[in-house]
């Protein structure tokens, strides 16, 4: 019959839909008849990534009811959430964290009523349906309360998540979160832990439950936890051997600039210098950066990394590296002294077979003698680079926006030493970190090989997508290998105006966020 | 493979039958990115077989565009066993030039696609249901139906429960 359209078989409408990745098409698909909807099902909840908006009345998708439907149908149907193999939940907040947590001011009685009521709901509704993914191998939670939650994850043992290979938890509403847990379950190789900004403070974990050297966890990445330098210690010992280690420093506690601050700054990097001696043999990656301001005097200084034989991507603050400043003289206003040999310890700190440093400096708000001492440090490692460091390929230096001139001429000279020594330099935008502290939380880890894709900590609302537009846009000012060398400041008009709506506009540039060299946009901010 | 890396001129020549009856002669490293043909001509003890090949599923030119397709691909590397698995899986990127190929009507398309699958050509049926994939993607269930001629035999209670259930999916 001309023009009648062949049916393809049921191996092959399989094949078809098993190469869908729009969850809409597999919901869809899912619609179509009784058979499609038996291959369909499978396939669609192999991957679960749910958005709660919690404020919103059922009449609007992604309410409360969302979930609770998901969560009888698991309850109902057990061999649905067994096919479950990446769980993902977050709650969508209007504005930022913080708000949701503690709400405003402008909050009626009401408001403040459901959306309480409406936080318990997620928290209990998890912890139900949580022990049905029996088959869950990457599993992503984040919640602004979770005592529920934290409950079963605490009460699990070795059974509950046979499969579970990576386990991002963005802690939040838990005075003791039960972090030790997971690091005993069987197939864990990557942990991931956020404290979500507006949470409680945690209390110290029972250390007696820390079992050194336990775990086969070979990724562990603390991000903003607030954590006391005794535990930071215990819980980097719990792995074997660790190949990735990110520590985020928190906020609050390492932040302040009166005592105790700079005292619990140099206790964390002691307890933290101690703890990776243990995974000397094995420690590829290494991230030492704290969450938001860079801006931070009175580091301590970190035995040298020199013997850590695999180490090969080294994001590290130069307060670790450089003796600027002494533990005490938190004083904002006292000039540091600086030793002028001080940018020496740089080589003398790195393993000769680095492959990528993240270099983050101390910035305009410190005096411009202790400014100078990263600059002159990595010219000295760029200089030294070919006798010394000869897999070194690339070099990531964090500024801010607003510079002096002198930094900029510094920056352009980096930036031309890079590229005669055969390194790629990039200058990376921090200032929008301390405005909004979460974009920080964007990029989880390095472990690209398991190609997880995690979700950022906190999800906007649809349509008002209040930081993602121009995200990427902020996190990179410079350039690298384009042989036209940087210009930090010249970049394209209105990309300035954070507020301003078509910035994000960047559909006709193939890379939104590498700024064109411009003559006479030199000379900073406004 | 040795054939493969002879000059084309030199190329022993096969001739195959299409369904309906139409003789096509190609070159014997494009029949033999067929998997099945590759077999077929291992059967004759390695010899470029003299006598005709019938292909009994796929039409003149179905089979005609399949032989363009191979054509353009002869010198691709052959696929390693890993590639199937976990490379393929996710990614609907179809290069370019496939797509090109792949723009004709849905009839034809699925034709190629059980001709690849027949003829046993993976990266080609690869690229058939990558298209198709890609077509399904935006699609409302009653378009997916009349792509497939698919009978809803669903009541409209039921087709409620499961909207539920999966509200939670959504592009992202």
């Amino acid at each position: 019959m001309p023009g009648a359209q062949p049916d393809l078989p049921v191996e092959l409408i399989l094949q078809i839909l098993e190469l869908t990745d729009s969850p809409t098409a597999l919901k869809n698909a899912a619609l179509c008849s009784k058979s499609w909807n038996t291959l369909v099902t499978p396939l669609l909840y192999r991957r679960v990534d749910i958005t709660v908006e919690i404020d919103k009345s059922s009449e609007y998708p992604n309410g409360i009811h969302t979930l609770q439907n998901l969560t009888r149908l698991f309850l109902q149907k057990p061999d649905i959430a067994a096919r479950v193999r990446h769980f993902s939940l977050r709650v969508a907040v209007a504005f930022r964290a913080i708000e949701i947590t503690f709400g405003t001011w402008e909050e009626t009685d009401e408001e403040r009523e459901r959306r309480l009521h409406a936080q318990h709901s997620v928290d209990a509704l998890l912890a139900l349906l949580l022990p049905y993914l029996r088959n869950v191998v990457t599993l992503d939670i984040g919640a602004p309360q979770q005592e529920y939650v934290s409950n079963v994850l605490d009460s699990m043992d070795q059974q509950a998540f046979p499969k579970l290979h990576s386990f991002l938890w963005v802690v939040d509403g838990c005075n003791t979160p039960p972090l030790l847990a997971p690091f005993q379950l069987p197939s864990i190789k990557s942990i991931y832990y956020c404290y979500n900004q507006g949470g409680h403070e945690w209390e110290d974990f029972d250390l007696s439950r820390a079992q050194p050297r336990s775990s086969g966890c070979t990724l562990l990445e603390l991000r903003d936890c607030p954590l006391s330098p005794t535990a930071l210690n215990a819980i980097i010992q719990i792995p074997v051997a660790l190949k990735i280690l990110v520590v985020e420093f928190q906020y609050r506690r390492f932040h302040m600039r009166t005592p105790p601050g700079p005292q619990r700054r140099c206790d964390m990097i002691t307890a933290l210098r101690d703890a990776i001696e243990y995974h000397k043999a094995t420690l590829e990656v290494l991230s030492v950066i704290p969450t938001t301001h860079y801006s931070i005097r009175s580091w301590k200084t970190m035995a040298s990394l020199r013997d850590f034989h695999k180490l090969r991507h080294l994001s590290i603050h130069s307060g670790v590296v450089f003796e600027s400043d002494t533990a005490t003289s938190y004083d904002w206003e006292v000039e540091a002294e600086v030793d002028p040999d001080a940018y020496k310890n740089l080589v003398d700190f790195l393993p000769p077979q680095l492959e990528v440093l993240h270099f983050a400096p101390a910035s305009r708000y410190d005096d411009p003698a202790v400014e100078i001492v990263p600059y002159q440090g990595l010219q000295d490692l760029l200089n030294k680079r070919a006798a010394s460091f000869p897999s070194l390929k690339r070099v990531i230096y964090d500024v801010q926006k607003y510079n002096s001139l002198d930094e900029s001429t510094r920056l352009q000279h980096l930036s031309e030493l890079a590229a005669q020594s055969g390194v790629a330099f990039t200058l990376r935008n921090i200032n929008l970190f301390i405005l909004y502290a979460d974009v920080g939380h964007e990029e989880w880890g390095w472990d690209t090989r398991a190609g997880i894709k995690w979700r950022a900590i906190n999800c906007d609302y649809e349509g008002s997508d209040m930081f993602g537009k121009y995200r990427e846009d902020y996190l990179y000012l410079g350039t690298e290998d384009d042989g036209r060398g940087i210009t930090p400041w010249a970049r394209k008009p209105g990309i300035n105006r954070p507020t301003s709506p078509d910035l994000a506009d960047d559909s006709d540039q193939p890379d939104g966020h590498w700024y064109e060299l411009g003559e006479g946009n030199i000379g900073g901010h406004d | 493979m040795a054939a493969n890396a002879q000059p084309t001129d030199a190329q022993p020549k096969i001739t195959l039958v299409s369904s309906d009856n139409q003789k096509i002669l190609v070159d014997r490293d494009i029949a033999e990115r067929s998997v099945l043909l590759k077999h077929m001509i291992q059967d004759f003890g390695g010899e470029t077989p003299d006598q005709d090949i019938p292909i009994h599923n796929v039409n003149e030119v179905v089979l005609k565009k399949v032989i363009e397709w191979c054509e353009h691909h002869r010198a691709d590397p052959p696929a390693t066993a890993e590639d199937d698995s976990d490379n393929r899986k996710k990614s609907t990127d179809i290069e370019e030039w496939d797509q090109k190929f792949m723009q004709v009507d849905q009839e034809m398309l699925f034709e190629i696609i059980l001709a690849a699958n027949y003829l046993d050509i993976k990266p080609l049926l690869d690229v058939g249901c990558k298209t198709v994939a890609n077509m399904i993607k935006g699609k409302s269930p009653d378009e997916i139906r009349k792509t497939f001629n698919i009978t809803n035999d669903f009541t409209p209670e039921e087709e409620d429960q499961i909207r539920r259930e999966n509200e939670w999916a959504e592009d992202r």
